[in-house]
């Protein structure tokens, strides 16, 4: 695409916004975890299915100028401590990140999708 | 699609990765060969290990503490980052779990970006009473 446009902001519309990602996220992340119990054998394959899962409903929003990178973190309740935490160097005007926390039985899950803009 | 898993069965990480470069273009970012420009797992590896070490060393985990320790270990591995001046916008991410109880973790994060240009590094890090799993992106733009 050597004739591409560059913009600086994102148009109306096109830009990502968190509120609409961690609704898509909770949602993906309450269906998918719906009757699970933590496993070894199986939080692999689970991690997998929602980050795909989310990737695909966020592509779906057909925001055009955006990467994303979705991460989800699921952990056995055991009454020991976890701590998560992030920091990005971007352009906080059009850049943005959602995330969400979800608990179910003893598994604890931790989604976090972060949109990046390509100008 | 790459794939990338801790060997422990204390945590593991499956990355996933999908081209967009058809969508996408590389829009005049320093090709791949430039030794300047790449940065590699070898250095994300230094920097992680070099933050943690200093950071955290051989502490017992407390509760109170972690927090404050993460946020550390993510500031200091961004002003590593950015110091090293590549032309990528940085995500850092950092989980530090106490692993006195057993208990299992699994991180894995799917990327939809363009495959020639964008990078993604996970380093694992242990001492005796927690785990931390350092995830590093860096994306061009």
């Amino acid at each position: 695409m050597a004739d591409r446009d560059f913009v600086i902001r994102a148009a109306q519309g096109e830009k990502f916004r968190a509120a609409t990602a961690e609704k898509i996220m909770t949602e993906v992340v309450a269906e998918q975890l719906a009757g699970e119990i933590f496993s070894m054998l199986t939080v692999e394959d689970l991690g997998r299915k929602i980050s795909d899962a989310i990737n695909q409903r966020l592509k779906d929003l057909n925001l055009p100028r955006y990467k994303f990178i979705v991460q989800v973190m699921i952990g056995e309740s055991r009454g020991q401590g976890v701590h998560a935490m992030s920091q990005c160097v971007w352009d906080a005007d059009v850049d943005g990140m959602a995330t969400i926390n979800y608990n179910l039985n003893n598994i604890w899950c931790q989604a976090t999708a972060f949109a990046i803009f390509t100008y | 699609r790459s794939s990338y898993r801790i060997p422990s069965r204390m945590a593991s990480n499956g990355t996933t990765h999908e081209d967009l470069s058809s969508q996408v273009e590389n829009n005049g970012h320093p090709d791949n060969n430039t030794a300047l420009a790449t940065l590699t797992q070898g250095e994300i590896d230094k920097i992680a290990k070099m933050v943690l070490d200093q950071v955290i060393g051989q502490q017992a985990y407390t509760y109170s503490e972690s927090s404050a320790w993460n946020q550390l270990i993510v500031e200091q591995i961004t002003t590593e980052l950015v110091r090293t001046q590549r032309p990528y916008k940085f995500i850092v991410t950092s989980a530090l779990l106490q692993t006195a109880n057993g208990s299992g973790l699994n991180v894995s994060s799917v990327s939809y970006w363009n495959k020639a240009t964008d990078l993604s590094f996970s380093y694992r890090w242990e001492n005796k009473h927690m785990l931390a799993v350092v995830n590093v992106f860096a994306v061009a733009f």
